[in-house]
């Protein structure tokens, strides 16, 4: 009796195996996706064809509503429109914003009131398929502002009237600063003067939308499938698989109707999800993907590969608009106020920026000393009081007449390589002033922004700054008081360069403004409440097989320009 | 019989709750706000205040625990913080990845079990040190690495498989084309070798324990067939604790399956536990680990039923 029993016992735990894994597939239905996609033919120039693009991680978004990182971004641009749109500029490096759907802008004296024409004959995706108006954009506005929908970049509208300060959601059901003229037409009324706000409006929470057939489909399937003006259209969306968009068939914009998006070449765009770095690069290698960001480490190796060198990749780093910066605390004893300014200004003048970009950072950054990228208009180089020299900064420290602190701490991010950073600074620091002394120290990035967020450091606390929209008052913002908590948690304050950076904000001319901002920004880095260090750069390979290729400061591909060779 | 089942039936449901009661802890425990990242940029107190509230997140751990064990109790898992979609149907699509990879590993470790009978029966010689170094230098290889190495080779160098991705299927697991195989050979033989080498090391110890045991002296006392005494009697009897091992290791490779699901772009519960880790997305983990959990324990019961119905002994001890 016992021995076919024992020679059941195999057989059971592999049919226990096959059993869990049946009833568990019941309620899991069935898998028919592939992120794999096979780069189709060359040839000569035509319409036809597919990008293939990958993502890094799965958008937490691509509607409007709440679009937010690079990888929403991707997408969300390519199905998308607003008033305005991003424009490389013919320096090949500044990237600005331009009207888009917006025929004209008005702005009063004081630049608190903004009336908009739009474009006539713009048009929905099908199925919605009708024409938008300005009660369009004053509807999609005022849904993204509402509490309900949980945006999360609702600080990009916040200038205008209607938003609470508090929760940075609208006051009540509509935002009290929009009115619909008519048709065409509709006026912002904001909070307070902000001549650049119609650079705001390159943000996707400024997108127009169908609200009506959002409401209509539910919110649900509208995250899955949204419909908006642009150039291409949702096919489907596999979650954490990849995402899939098709030519609009009935894009509005036939001929050539200003900056806006022309109708696409290629007839589809796939975009598998690739979580790891490494992973896409090898599957660009294998000429899977058309397109890869390059892991650390891997961009002059990619430079020098022959397949970049007889022109089949071209392997680049195309400047962003990011700010690579190490904060001090300002309203903490060790580096903060007046009586520390000296070890400030050593240290900025002793920071050792070319190490950092040239060696750290394999050659991908752009050594800056300026808060502000070189992408963004009205950046000037040289405004920095304190270049680099660390034969002079043993003598800038030596003004300092106080005790100087037993060690600086330093506090980074942990991961992304931000210790080699910390340390090639420390390095050239300790070296150009040996008296100083440093104390790195690692946090998880989690917890690392909350305690920055709550002045719990003290010291250097490194920081980034990404644009939202191509304007200096995004970064000169991070300096005054209100940015100092909650932007470059340097906690700085200066009457006098809040007050340049408010008449900035109310000056319509935009060489004047700048100019204004441009003060600010000296007077800020005189006080030196932070370490400028670099401009960011984002190494990317791209496929020669696919022509049209272009990557402005905010990373965006206008993929609609793309076409297979 | 039914009385055992009903009893582990209680363990599980018992462990199912020990186990989000755990993962809240822990999160809770875990320094960094999630609201911090949900209010966005440049968000003031009052805003991160506002949303900590929206969300719940200002909620004492233990409301935030109950009202979330009341959702479970009716089969909701909550939604994910982020993207505001339902965690049940994240788990819908991401589990057949997993449990694909995870079955197609398990089989593939299996051959660890010839492979060490076949070093205890040559102990010491040529070929059972080799198999033996070789089993502990790929035990010893992280799965990253060993993942990586066989995209580079067998992907990119040698061109023959593609490098990650998942492919369509049939019943959910199993792949309906031959591009869809493909996509599961490399994921789950850098999964499945590692435990290769562990399983064929259990098997070698476990065979030449029961070679030494009485009742094969008396076999071949009894002039039974070298062949009958290994097979008929070493094996089936060494083989027990290595399955078991196998069916705990279903279990585990799904936990394994962390790495290699972000290695290979598997989109399944491994890399969905990891990204809800990177955002603190609370529900999505406790989901993927409760999913994890029940599989692992499920799949156990399975097994240790499998025992109780043809090893009395079994029932008797339980």
């Amino acid at each position: 009796m016992k021995k076919p029993m024992r020679s059941w016992r195999g057989l059971l735990i592999v049919a226990a195996v096959l059993i869990v894994a049946a009833m568990l597939l019941g309620a899991c239905g069935s898998d028919d996706a592939s992120t794999d996609a096979s780069p189709t033919a060359g040839g000569e120039p035509k319409a036809g064809g597919v990008y293939n693009f990958p993502l890094g991680a799965e958008p937490i978004s691509i509607e409007p509503l709440n679009t937010q990182e690079s990888e929403g971004w991707h997408v969300n641009h390519q199905i998308f429109q607003s008033l305005y749109c991003l424009q490389i500029q013919s320096d090949g490096t500044t990237t600005k914003a331009v009207p888009d759907l917006a025929e004209k802008t008005e702005v009063n004296a004081d630049a608190t009131v903004f009336t908009f024409t739009i474009k006539q004959g713009v048009m929905f995706q099908a199925p919605v398929s009708r024409e938008v108006t300005a009660q369009d954009f004053v509807d999609s506005w005022n849904y993204n502002a509402d509490p309900k929908n949980k945006s999360a970049t609702t600080y990009i509208i916040a200038p205008i009237k209607g938003i609470d300060a508090d929760t940075g959601y609208s006051e009540g059901p509509q935002l009290s600063g929009l009115k619909v003229i008519d048709k065409y037409t509709f006026e912002v009324t904001l909070q307070y003067p902000f001549a650049d706000f119609p650079a705001t409006l390159v943000h996707p929470i400024t997108q127009v939308f169908p609200v009506d057939y959002a409401k209509e489909i539910g919110r649900k399937a509208f995250f899955d499938k949204p419909v908006g003006t642009g150039p291409y259209m949702v096919d489907t969306w596999k979650h954490n698989q990849s995402i899939t968009l098709v030519k609009n068939p009935d894009y509005w914009n036939t001929g050539d109707s200003g900056n806006s998006a022309t109708a696409g070449y290629v007839d589809s765009i796939s975009m598998p999800i690739y979580t790891d770095v490494s992973t896409e690069w090898l599957a660009f290698q294998k000429g899977t993907l058309d397109y890869s960001s390059l892991p650390t480490g891997n961009f002059k190796a990619a430079q020098n590969d022959p397949k970049t060198q007889d022109g089949t990749w071209t392997v680049k780093a195309y400047p962003s608009t990011s700010v690579y910066f190490i904060s001090v605390a300002m309203n903490k004893p060790t580096l903060g106020g007046d009586e520390n300014l000296p070890i400030r200004a050593a240290l900025n003048i002793a920071a050792d920026r070319e190490v950092v970009s040239n060696i750290v950072n394999e050659g991908i950054s752009i050594p800056s000393d300026s808060i502000v990228p070189v992408t963004i208009p009205g950046y000037v180089a040289g405004t920095n009081p304190y270049p680099y020299d660390p034969a002079k900064a043993q003598p800038k420290l030596d003004e300092f007449t106080g005790t100087l602190p037993s060690e600086i701490p330093y506090w980074f991010n942990s991961g992304s390589g931000h210790d080699k950073i910390a340390q090639a600074l420390v390095d050239g620091w300790t070296k150009a002033m040996p008296s100083l002394k440093f104390k790195l120290s690692g946090v998880e990035t989690n917890s690392y922004w909350t305690q920055a967020g709550e002045n719990k450091f003290d010291g250097l606390v490194r920081m980034g700054w990404i644009a939202d929209y191509p304007s200096i008052d995004n970064f000169i913002y991070l300096f005054t008081t209100s940015g100092g908590k909650y932007g470059s948690y340097s906690f700085y304050s200066n009457p006098e360069v809040d007050k340049l950076f408010e008449q900035a904000r109310a000056t319509v001319d935009e060489t004047e403004r700048n100019g204004l901002y441009n003060q600010a920004e000296k007077l800020i880095l005189t006080d030196a409440p932070c370490v400028p260090v670099y401009t960011y750069r984002d190494a990317r390979a791209t496929n020669n097989r696919v022509a049209g290729f272009t990557y402005n400061a905010f990373g965006q591909i206008n993929m609609w320009d793309l076409w297979v060779k | 019989m039914i009385a055992y089942i009903i009893r582990r039936l209680l363990q599980l449901v018992i462990v199912l709750f020990g186990v989000t009661l755990i993962t809240f802890g822990m999160l809770k425990l875990v320094p960094g706000d999630p609201a911090v990242a949900l209010a966005g940029k440049n968000a003031t107190p009052e805003k991160i205040a506002f949303v900590r509230h929206e969300r719940g997140l200002d909620r004492p751990f233990y409301v935030q625990y109950i009202r979330y064990v009341e959702r479970l109790v009716h089969g909701d898992l909550g939604e994910s913080l982020y993207t505001a979609r339902p965690v049940a149907e994240m788990i819908r699509e991401a589990a057949p990845v997993t449990i694909q990879l995870a079955v197609a590993a398990v089989l593939i470790e299996l051959l660890g079990i010839p492979l060490g009978v076949f070093s205890a029966l040559r102990q010491y010689s040529f070929w059972d040190t080799t198999l033996t170094t070789a089993a502990l230098i790929l035990w010893g290889i992280p799965v990253f690495v060993l993942g990586y190495f066989a995209m580079y080779i067998f992907g990119l160098k040698l061109d023959w498989l593609p490098i990650g991705g998942v492919g369509p299927t049939v019943l959910g697991i199993i792949p309906s084309t031959w591009e869809s195989w493909q996509t599961l050979i490399l994921p789950a033989l850098t999964l499945g070798v590692i435990e290769i080498a562990y399983i064929s090391y259990m098997q070698r110890a476990s065979m030449l324990e029961v070679s030494r045991s009485d009742f094969i002296r008396t076999a071949r006392a009894k002039g039974l067939t070298e062949r009958k005494v290994i097979w008929g009697h070493g094996f089936k009897n060494a083989v027990i604790p290595v399955m078991t091992i196998a069916g705990i290791d279903l279990g585990a490779l799904i936990g394994g399956a962390i790495i290699t699901e972000t290695v290979f772009n598997r989109p399944g519960i491994g890399l969905l536990i990891y990204q809800g880790i990177n955002q603190r997305d609370v529900a999505v983990i406790a989901g993927g680990v409760l999913f994890a959990t029940f599989f692992f324990v499920f799949a156990n019961l399975l097994v240790d039923l499998g025992y109780a119905w043809v090893d009395p002994r079994v029932r008797l001890e339980d």
